[in-house]
């Protein structure tokens, strides 16, 4: 050991070689580094802990009490789902936060069963420390817990049918009521026809699940519009839908239906009037048929009854609110920077999950009376230090097929120094729709120009040549650079970008997928650049799970493809665990400025 | 062989060594600074996943590299880098009969860690192994015909080169002019 240390001293020139090439490489590796977008950390940072208003169709939320003065939301925390009471705007505290971890994170246990009529009470179902389903009953004035009631599992929808009685439903459609006697909650129990071992409930999901009178419940499960008292002997069939006439949705106040279907001459929504047989709902009438434009949906009454509201996104921005409170009244618009699927009607307000001025999507308040518009619920509680809100712009063109295509196109944060920018464009995946993203803002935030087209009324074997025609109308742009046009894909949109990479495979300086679920021949997109982002436990590769992404990894190295390949372990589809979030933006955005 | 190609072939060594710990580094730099999800393609010819092969790899490189440099015996030095540069080849024709014609593939890590495309990775690592085989059999070449020409041919200083006695004074010339060690102290 001495002599080869001393036959290592006596060479100086050996030992400034050993020294000096691998420091010249680290040198190298430094200003590689450096040359990465700055601030891209922080960026990354601020991006990755934005979380996610729950705004689902079969989980409404944010759920207000009936004066429009409280509200109960639910949100994804930086380690799993939060149930939050709000007594005032842009205050919130946290009831119940559940620990899931990454693996079932979006998998939400908890929904919202909405306020008691007085507003004395609300409810929520929870899963409790990972082993018990669990009604919490909570005061209106604080959000304080004042009961907790065991059940066997996750609650569906549930109504209010007085202040002292509570139905609910599970996933499979059965009924449950609880009562409260003597200041106690008793255990939930089934209806009457529930218990009856030979009635088979409908498979489809339990929608607008909604009290009807005091003893009553209404609800559709597919095309079926269904009511049933606690004690009935079967659910009633109100409205039955037929191959010519179909019952999308219906909304109830008062006693009053408004309900859209679908016949062979397109959309209308109508009045459904009840029919009642010794005090109990057996049917219902249809009347005051007004014709409406594919695109707009979600009808729902407002102001007990005398006006309603809905959403369109036919038009220039993403989505539009549309509020007629009374028949006295012109309707009033709101347009909606963010793509929504649902909102909630109060007594005095309309909440919506959006966002207006390009930020995260927070709950806004629509008073019905003033039609001003409040954000109730901020996403973020401190405003970005280091993102910048990039300027969103919506444009149309027409495509070579005479059709117009509008796209929604955000422009770089950081262009100062820069005379000429990338252009990424993003194709999302199947039922989603352009709204505020952490990716999209990541790409504006990291110097490159980001483009997404709506998808309202195109059919997926569009979308390729779609992209391609906005490329070709924003390729003239002095300030784009046609060096470096990137394709941007989420799950199923990967199918479209590999289609464009098959069509012209010199023209994009590579592609990056997050959760992409079909995979071509790499043979077939010869000298592409590609950064893919998976997740471990992707049902949509079946059996064979991550062999399959993996498998095409090695098939497109062989091929000359270098395929930057992430695997988050564990985590389902297009997971949005924070910590992978993060990760996967990085990673995207350090390939986004590579050579 | 004379001053001018022992100076070369001494030449050739130390860059050898320095280009492979070059990328012995690159290659343990790229595993470490590596995302920590990051999947590798797997090697096609072993199997096994590119993150160990470029331990395995790099740890050779390191090894050729440090024996260049401080090894006494430079005609193994010479061998060592020649065996690991004959088996790019070998592997590289391998995969090219494959169907495999570039290594971009597989260097899609070198982007990430130093900001160069995985086809100038792969052109860089071509260039770097042709001068490692090409250098190495060179000098080998001229080791050898070093030795043929001390061997059989007349030494400047001695008479006719098919003298016994000259041969011997030719081989005893010829030990003494076995190919220094690059960094060999000349006062050691």
């Amino acid at each position: 050991m001495y002599s080869l240390f001393q036959k290592i001293r006596s060479r100086p020139l050996g030992m400034a070689i050993a020294v000096a090439a691998p420091l010249m490489v680290v040198l190298w590796h430094l200003l590689a580094l450096a040359a990465r977008p700055a601030h891209l950390g922080k960026i990354v940072a601020e991006l990755g802990s934005v979380m996610e208003l729950v705004n689902e169709y079969l989980n409404p939320s944010p759920c207000p009490n009936h004066a429009c003065t409280k509200l109960v939301f639910l949100e994804t925390t930086e380690n799993g789902a939060g149930v939050f009471f709000s007594d005032a705007p842009g205050r919130r505290k946290l009831l119940f936060e559940e620990l899931c971890g990454g693996d079932d994170y979006n998998l939400l246990k908890e929904s919202l069963m909405g306020w008691s009529p007085d507003d004395a009470f609300f409810a929520y179902g929870r899963y409790y420390k990972s082993s018990d389903w669990q009604i919490v009953f909570c005061d209106g004035n604080t959000g304080a817990e004042v009961a907790v009631v065991r059940c066997n599992e996750f609650v569906a929808a549930a109504a209010w049918l007085s202040p002292e009685c509570l139905a609910f439903a599970n996933i499979d459609g059965v009924l449950y009521i609880m009562r409260k006697n003597n200041d106690q909650w008793t255990r939930p129990k089934t209806f009457k026809c529930f218990r009856n071992a030979s009635y088979k409930p409908p498979t489809e999901g339990i929608v607008g699940f909604t009290a009807f009178d005091a003893n009553t419940v209404v609800w559709r499960q597919g095309g079926t519009l269904f009511a049933c008292s606690e004690d009935s002997d079967a659910p009633v069939k109100l409205w039955e839908s037929t191959n010519d006439d179909t019952l999308l949705e219906f909304s109830l106040a008062r006693s009053k239906f408004l309900a859209r279907f679908r016949d062979a001459q397109g959309e209308y929504f109508a009045n459904l009037y009840p029919q009642k047989e010794n005090g109990r709902i057996v049917g219902v009438t249809v009347a005051n048929v007004t014709r409406i434009h594919s695109g707009e949906f979600h009808f729902t009454l407002i102001n007990h009854g005398e006006g309603y509201a809905y959403l369109t996104d036919v038009g220039e921005s993403p989505c539009t609110l549309v509020v007629k409170p009374d028949n006295s009244h012109p309707p009033m618009q709101f347009q909606l920077q963010d793509q929504v699927q649902n909102f909630v009607a109060g007594e005095h307000a309309i909440y919506v999950v959006s966002s207006l001025h390009d930020e995260p999507s927070g709950i806004w308040r629509c008073d019905l009376a003033s039609g001003a518009m409040e954000c109730v619920a901020p996403n973020v509680e401190k405003p970005f230090a280091c993102v910048r809100n990039p300027r969103l712009t919506t444009d149309t063109i027409t495509n070579g097929a005479g059709e117009p295509l509008t796209y929604y196109w955000l422009s770089p944060t950081h262009s100062a120094a820069v005379t000429k920018h990338p252009l990424v464009i993003g194709i999302l995946g199947i039922g989603q729709y352009f709204a505020w993203s952490v990716n999209f803002e990541a790409f504006a935030n990291c110097g490159a120009f980001f483009v997404s087209l709506d998808r309202h009324q195109r059919d997926s074997s569009q979308w390729a040549d779609d992209a391609f025609a906005v490329y070709e109308n924003l390729a003239r742009r002095p300030d784009m650079d046609t060096n470096k046009v990137f394709l941007f894909a989420e799950s199923a949109g990967a199918f479209s970008v590999f289609e464009l990479l098959e069509k012209n495979p010199k023209l994009w300086r590579g592609a990056i997928l997050f959760s992409p679920s079909s995979f071509p021949e790499p043979s077939q997109i010869p000298g592409s650049r590609i950064f893919m982002d998976n997740c471990g436990d992707d049902k949509a590769f079946g059996a064979e799970g991550m062999k399959v992404p993996m498998r095409f990894q090695d098939a497109a190295a062989l091929a000359g493809i270098p395929v930057t390949l992430i695997i988050h372990p564990g985590l389902g589809h297009a997971s949005s665990w924070p910590v992978a979030v993060r990760e996967r933006l990085r990673e995207a955005m350090i390939f986004l400025n590579e050579n | 062989m004379n001053g001018a190609e022992t100076k070369a072939v001494a030449f050739f060594t130390h860059s050898a060594a320095g280009l492979l710990l070059a990328m012995a580094s690159a290659l343990f730099l790229i595993n470490l600074t590596a995302p920590v999800h990051l999947v590798q393609p797997h090697d096609p010819i072993f199997g096994m996943s590119l993150r160990s092969l470029f331990w395995i790899i790099g740890g050779m490189a390191l090894w050729i590299a440090f024996f260049c440099l401080f090894s006494d015996r430079p005609v193994w030095s010479l061998l060592w880098i020649a065996w690991l540069a004959a088996n790019f080849l070998v592997c590289r024709i391998a995969l090219y009969w494959t169907g495999c014609r570039t290594l971009a593939g597989f260097l899609g890590s070198y982007p990430y860690a130093f900001g160069i495309s995985a086809n100038a990775a792969n052109a860089l690592a071509s260039l770097i192994f042709a001068y490692l085989l090409i250098g190495s059999l060179l000098s080998l070449a001229w080791r050898v015909e070093g030795k043929f020409v001390s061997k059989f041919c007349v030494h400047p200083a001695a008479g006719t080169s098919n003298s016994p006695l000259k041969i011997s004074a030719n081989k005893s010339h010829a030990r003494t002019a076995e190919l220094p060690s690059p960094c060999a102290n000349p006062n050691s």
